[in-house]
C-alpha cells in the first residue's frame, strides 16, 4: 500500500476519535461558555465502563451501546446538581468545578479498576486485517473510520437540520433572546452537556482497542481536544470536524517524520491561531 | 495602611495543623512497626501506567520467595513496603525519600526504569541503604561504583550487544530500530548498533516513540514502506504488548523479522500479544522454559500465584530476595551492619532459576548468561525457547576502566 | 469567560493582633528542624517552595483576575535553567539560580506581552499552549534537557560554608526564600500598582476610562508572577538536585491552580496554605488511603460551590469580630 495512503488512513482514524471528543467539547463551550475540564474524564469513564461491559457480556457491541449511558447520567447529575447553582456566579466557577470533578473521576477509576494499562479487545469480526491496495490494514481501524464519518454526518444532521439542533444553535448564538422566545435553556444546557459526555464516552470505548484504557488517558486526550477546538473554532461543529482531521494527520505525520519538532510546531500553530485569529477556522468571535 | 508584614492567623493554624498531622503520622508508623526484629524491605517499582504489569509481576516474584521461606529473611519477619514510582523519576524520588527517611527500610529493591535508577543514584549513595536493582538496566550506572548498590539483574548493554552480534551472523542484513524514548531505549539501541554494524549489518532507521505510546500505526506504516528485513525493538509493558500485536495487524509479521530486547517478548506481555509474538526472537538473562532443576522448581512455585509463566521481572525480583536472604544469613541476620551485609552480597555465587549468578567485584553488576530465545507455541501456550547461549556475560568494558 | 468581581476573594486589611500569630508561626517554623524528623522538615521545605509558586499565581489570578493554566511553564523554566546551567555549562549553582530567575522574568515578560492582550478563554488557552510548548521542548531536546529522563546529580551549592545538600540547611534556605517572597509580594500588593491591579480586576472598563495603562499593568503582574514562579522552580531544583519535564507539565499547572483556589484566591497567605494543605494531604492521606485524589477533588468542589474564599475565607469567617 502506498505510504501516503496508509499514513492518511492512520491520521484520519485518530482524527475521527478526536472528533467524537472535540465535538462534545466544542458544543458545550459554544452553548455554556464553559471549557469542560472533565471532558477527558468522560472519555476515560466511557472506556472503563465499556471495558467492564465487554468483559461481562463478551460482546464489544454491547459495550459501545451501553457505556455512554451511565456517563451521560453522571453528566446530568453534575449539571443539574452542581453547575446550575453556579450559573449566576459566572463561567470560571463552572470550569473550576469540572476541574475538581476530574480528580474525583480519576480516583474513581483507579479505585474500581486499578492503575494498570488495560485493553478492550476488538470485536471478533474485526480482529484481522484486510488486504487493501497491495498492503494490509487492520479492519477495526477501517470500521472505526467509517463509524466516525457516519457519526459526524448524524451529528451534523441533528444540529443543522432538526428542530432540536436549531434550538441549540439559537441558544449558542444568543441565549437571552433564546430564552425570550420561550426556549427552555436550562434543559438545553443539561441535554447538551449530557450529549457531549455521551459522545466522549463513546469515543473512549471505540478508542479502547487502539489507545488502551488507563487512568491518565483523560489528560492525554484532553489536550489534543483543546488543540482541535482552538484550530477548528470553539463552538463550531464543522470546526471540530475539520480541526480533528487536520490535527489527526499532523500528529501522525509528525510522529513518523518530524519526531523532534512535531509537538512543538503544533503548539506553535495553536498559539499563532489564538493570537491572530482566536475564533479559529470556523468559530464565532465570542461576544461574552 | 502600613507597609509592614501583614500577618494572618492562618499561618499559625496551618503550622500547628502540620506539626500535629506529622507527629501523628510518625507515631502511627511506630505503632505499626513490628519491633526490632522485623526487616523492612522497600519495593520501589512501577505499578501503574504502561509498565505497570512489570511491577506487579516483580512483586509476585518477591512474594513467591517469601512464601517459600515462611515470610522470613534470615529468620526475621519481613515487612514489605511497596511504593509506585509511576515510571516518573520525580515521583520516584519522593517515594524513595519516604521509604528511606520515613519508613527507614533496611534494603531497597527496584526500580524498573533505567531513568529512575539514574535519578536515584545520588540519593542512594548519600543514604547508604543497601540497594538491589531488580529491573533497571542503565548501562552506565555501575560505573558510578556506589558501594551499597548491587545490580541483581541485567544491564542494558549486557543483553543488547550480544543480539547485535548474533543477528549479524544469522542472516540479518538490515534493521530498523525502535526503542522507547528514554534512557534505556537509547542505551539498548546504542549497544545493539555497535555490534551489529561491526558484524556488517546496516541500520536503516531509528525510531524513538515517547513513553506511553499506545498507537504505533504511524511507525508501522513507515516501517512497512521502508522495505526493511528486520526490526529490533525495545518497549516496556503494555507498549510492548500493543506494538507486537499491531505489528501483525499491519501485515508485517512473517514479512519482517521481529527481534527484541527482552521485555518486548516476555511472559508478561504474551497475554496481550497472543500468537502475534510467535517467531519473534530476543535476548534475555532468563528464559521460562530453561531445562534446569532450579528453574523448573521456580516455575512450579510461581504457578501457585499465576497461570502465566514467570517473566524476566519476576525472576529478577525473586533472585534478588534470595541474594538478600543468603547475605543476611551470612552476617548472622544483622542486616543493619550495612558494610558487612553489602560485602556478603558481593560474594554471591549461586545458581538461580536463570543460571549462575555472581557479581563483578568492581562494578557490582551481576555476571550471568545471556540467552537467545525464540517465541514458540507449545502445548497451547506461548513461550520463549532458548536457541543459543552466551555464557557468563559481564559488565560493559567502559565501566570497568 | 470573564471573571466576575465576586468570584475572587477580596483583599483584606488585617488587624494588629494577627501579627502575633504570624510571628509565632515563624518562630515555630524556625524551631521545627530541631525537634522534628528530617523527613517532615523535607516535606515542609517542599511546601515552602510550592507556596512561593502558589502565591505568585495568586498575584496573577487572585489579584489580577487572570486565570492561567500554564504557570508551571515559568516554574519549570527556573528549574531547568538552574540544573542545565550547573550541569551542562559548569556554572556555579548560585549563578545558575540567578540566571533561572532572570530568564523566567524575561520569558514571562515576552509571553505575557502576547497573552495579556487577550482575555477569558483565549488567555486560558494561550497560557496552556505556551506551557505545552515549553514542555515539548523539554521532552524532545534530549541532549540539553535530558528528555523524559530529566537531569539529575546536580551538586548543591553552599551558603556560608554550609552545603544545601544538608536537609536542615535546605530547610532554612526554603523558609527564608518563602518569607522573602511573602514580604516582597505583599509590598507589591499594597503598593499603588497593586491597587491598580485589583481595580482593573474589579472593573477593567472603568480603569481604562480613568486612564490607567491596563495592558501594561497586566503585563507587569504577569512578569512578576513569572519571576517568582521561576524562583520557586530554581529552589525546587536545588532541593531535588534533579529536574524533569514534570516541572513543566499540564498537571503541575493544574496543581498550582488547585492550591490557589483551595487556599483562597486573593489573599496571598491563603494559597501558601493551600500549597501546604495540598502537599500534606498528598503525603499523609496517601499513606493511609489510596483515595487522596478524591478527597482533594471533593474539598476543591466544596470550595468552588460553597467556600469561595477557600480555606482562608473559612478561617476569616471564624475570626471573632472579623471585618470585611
Amino acid at each position: 500500500m502506498d505510504l501516503f495512503i496508509s499514513q492518511a488512513l492512520n491520521g484520519f482514524v485518530y482524527g475521527v476519535l478526536l472528533f467524537l471528543l472535540a465535538a462534545g467539547l466544542s458544543l458545550i463551550f459554544g452553548l455554556m461558555g464553559v471549557v469542560n475540564l472533565a471532558h477527558g474524564s468522560f472519555f476515560m469513564l466511557g472506556a472503563f465502563v465499556g471495558l467492564s461491559i465487554a468483559k461481562a457480556t463478551g460482546s464489544f457491541w454491547w459495550a459501545v451501546l451501553l457505556a455512554p449511558i451511565p456517563v451521560a447520567l453522571a453528566a446530568v447529575v453534575i449539571e443539574v446538581v452542581f453547575m446550575r447553582q453556579l450559573y449566576r456566579r459566572g463561567r470560571l466557577d463552572q470550569v473550576l468545578l469540572t476541574f475538581g470533578f476530574s480528580f474525583v473521576f480519576t480516583d474513581l477509576v483507579e479505585t474500581v479498576w486499578g492503575k494498570d494499562n488495560f485493553n478492550i479487545p476488538e470485536p471478533a469480526a474485526l480482529e484481522n486485517s484486510i488486504e487493501l491496495l497491495g498492503g494490509f490494514y487492520p479492519s477495526y481501524r477501517l470500521a472505526l473510520l467509517g463509524f466516525g464519518l457516519v457519526a459526524a454526518l448524524v451529528l451534523w444532521i441533528i444540529i443543522d437540520r432538526t428542530r432540536a439542533g436549531a434550538m441549540v444553535r439559537a441558544a449558542v448564538d444568543d441565549s437571552s433572546t433564546a430564552m425570550g422566545i420561550g426556549l427552555n435553556v436550562p434543559l438545553l444546557l443539561t441535554t447538551t452537556f449530557a450529549a457531549g459526555a455521551a459522545l466522549a464516552a463513546l469515543a473512549g470505548v471505540v478508542a479502547g482497542p487502539i489507545l488502551g484504557v488507563y487512568s491518565g488517558i483523560d489528560v492525554e486526550v484532553l489536550i489534543p481536544a483543546f488543540i482541535v477546538i482552538v484550530v477548528g473554532g470553539m463552538g463550531s461543529l464543522k470546526g471540530a470536524f475539520v480541526g480533528s482531521l487536520v490535527i489527526g494527520i499532523a500528529d501522525t505525520l509528525g510522529k513518523a517524520y518530524l519526531p523532534e519538532m512535531a509537538m512543538f510546531l503544533i503548539y506553535l500553530a495553536m498559539i499563532l491561531i489564538l493570537l491572530v485569529r482566536p475564533a479559529g477556522l470556523f468559530g464565532q468571535v465570542q461576544t461574552r | 495602611m502600613t507597609k509592614t508584614w501583614k500577618p494572618s492567623r492562618r499561618a499559625l493554624l496551618s503550622g500547628v495543623g502540620a506539626s500535629a498531622a506529622m507527629s501523628f503520622d510518625a507515631s502511627l508508623a511506630r505503632v505499626f512497626a513490628q519491633g526490632a526484629g522485623t526487616i523492612k524491605v522497600g519495593v520501589l517499582n512501577t505499578f501503574s501506567k504502561t509498565p505497570g504489569i512489570f511491577g506487579e509481576t516483580a512483586l509476585r516474584g518477591i512474594e513467591v520467595y517469601l512464601d517459600e521461606h515462611g515470610g522470613k529473611i534470615a529468620d526475621r519477619k519481613v515487612e514489605l513496603i511497596r511504593e509506585d514510582d509511576e515510571f516518573n523519576p520525580q515521583v520516584a524520588l519522593q517515594k524513595l525519600r519516604k521509604l528511606v527517611d520515613s519508613d527507614k527500610v533496611h534494603v531497597v529493591l527496584g526500580p524498573l526504569g533505567s531513568h529512575i535508577a539514574t535519578a536515584m543514584a545520588g540519593y542512594m549513595k548519600q543514604a547508604g541503604t543497601p540497594w538491589l536493582i531488580t529491573g533497571a538496566g542503565a548501562s552506565a550506572l555501575t560505573k558510578l561504583r556506589i558501594p551499597n548498590m548491587y545490580r541483581a539483574t541485567l544491564s542494558n548493554w549486557q543483553v543488547a550487544h550480544p543480539m547485535g552480534t548474533w543477528s549479524a551472523t544469522h542472516d540479518v542484513k538490515d534493521v530498523v530500530l525502535i526503542g522507547s524514548d528514554f534512557l534505556a531505549g537509547h542505551e539498548v539501541m546504542d549497544a545493539f548498533k555497535e555490534t551489529f554494524t561491526k558484524g556488517g549489518g546496516k541500520v536503516t532507521k531509528e525510531i524513538y516513540p515517547p513513553i506511553g505510546t499506545n498507537d504505533f500505526s504511524a511507525y508501522l506504516s513507515d516501517i512497512g514502506a521502508s522495505k526493511t528485513t528486520a526490526v529490533y525493538g525495545f518497549l516496556v509493558g503494555s507498549e510492548a504488548g500493543r506494538f507486537v500485536k499491531q505489528f501483525q495487524q499491519f501485515g508485517l509479521k512473517g514479512k519482517v523479522k521481529l527481534l527484541g530486547f527482552q521485555p518486548l517478548l516476555d511472559s508478561d506481555t504474551f497475554p496481550l500479544q497472543g500468537t502475534s509474538a510467535v517467531g519473534g526472537m530476543s535476548t534475555s538473562i532468563y528464559c521460562e522454559t530453561l531445562d534446569t532443576p532450579e528453574n523448573k522448581r521456580f516455575v512450579e512455585l510461581y504457578a501457585k500465584k499465576s497461570k502465566e509463566f514467570p517473566g524476566i521481572m519476576t525472576e529478577s525480583a525473586y533472585t534478588a530476595v534470595r541474594i538478600v536472604d543468603d547475605a543476611a544469613k551470612a552476617v548472622g541476620g544483622k542486616i543493619e551492619d550495612v558494610a558487612a551485609f553489602c560485602e556478603a552480597v558481593g560474594k554471591t555465587n549461586i545458581v538461580a532459576p536463570r543460571g549462575p549468578v555472581t557479581f563483578d567485584p568492581d562494578t557490582h553488576q551481576a555476571i550471568q548468561n545471556v540467552y537467545v530465545r525464540e517465541v514458540i507455541e507449545q502445548d497451547g501456550k506461548i513461550v520463549n525457547k532458548v536457541i543459543d547461549v552466551v555464557p557468563k556475560v559481564g559488565d560493559m568494558p567502559a565501566n570497568k576502566a | 469567560m470573564t471573571v466576575a468581581p465576586a468570584e475572587i476573594g477580596p483583599t483584606r486589611v488585617r488587624g494588629r493582633l494577627s501579627a502575633v500569630w504570624e510571628y509565632a508561626a515563624l518562630a515555630g517554623a524556625i524551631a521545627w528542624p530541631v525537634f522534628a524528623s528530617q523527613y517532615s522538615s523535607g516535606l515542609l521545605t517542599e511546601i515552602y517552595i510550592f507556596a512561593i509558586a502558589a502565591m505568585s499565581l495568586d498575584l496573577l489570578m487572585g489579584y489580577g483576575g487572570l486565570v492561567s493554566f500554564g504557570h508551571a511553564a515559568f516554574f519549570g523554566l527556573g528549574a531547568y535553567t538552574t540544573v542545565i546551567g550547573a550541569m551542562k555549562f559548569g556554572l556555579d549553582p548560585w549563578i545558575s539560580v540567578v540566571l533561572g530567575v532572570i530568564l523566567s522574568a524575561v520569558i514571562s515578560f515576552a509571553v505575557g506581552a502576547m497573552c495579556v492582550r487577550m482575555t477569558g478563554v483565549v488567555f486560558f488557552m494561550l497560557t496552556l499552549a505556551f506551557a505545552q510548548l515549553f514542555f515539548s521542548v523539554a521532552m524532545k531536546w534530549r541532549w540539553i534537557t535530558g528528555g523524559s529522563d530529566g537531569i539529575g546529580g546536580m551538586l548543591r551549592p553552599s551558603i556560608a560554608g554550609l552545603s544545601l545538600g544538608d536537609p536542615a540547611v535546605m530547610y532554612f534556605v526554603g523558609l527564608a526564600a518563602f518569607v522573602l517572597s511573602l514580604v516582597l509580594l505583599r509590598l507589591v500588593i499594597n503598593s499603588q500598582f497593586g491597587h491598580a491591579l485589583v481595580g482593573l480586576r474589579e472593573n477593567e472598563v472603568r480603569m481604562r476610562a480613568l486612564g490607567y495603562p491596563v495592558t501594561l499593568i497586566k503585563l507587569v503582574a504577569f512578569t512578576i508572577a513569572g519571576l517568582f514562579a521561576g524562583f520557586a522552580g530554581a529552589l525546587y531544583a536545588l532541593y531535588n538536585g534533579f529536574v524533569s519535564p514534570d516541572s513543566l507539565s499540564f498537571g503541575l499547572s493544574g496543581t498550582f491552580l488547585l492550591m490557589v483556589v483551595l487556599g483562597g484566591a486573593g489573599s496571598l497567605m491563603g494559597p501558601a496554605n493551600g500549597a501546604g494543605v495540598f502537599l500534606l494531604m498528598k503525603q499523609i492521606i496517601s499513606s493511609h488511603t489510596e483515595h487522596w485524589l478524591s478527597i482533594v477533588g471533593i474539598v476543591f468542589i466544596c470550595c468552588v460551590m460553597f467556600f469561595r474564599g477557600g480555606i482562608h475565607g473559612l478561617i476569616e469567617r471564624l475570626r471573632p469580630g472579623a471585618g470585611s
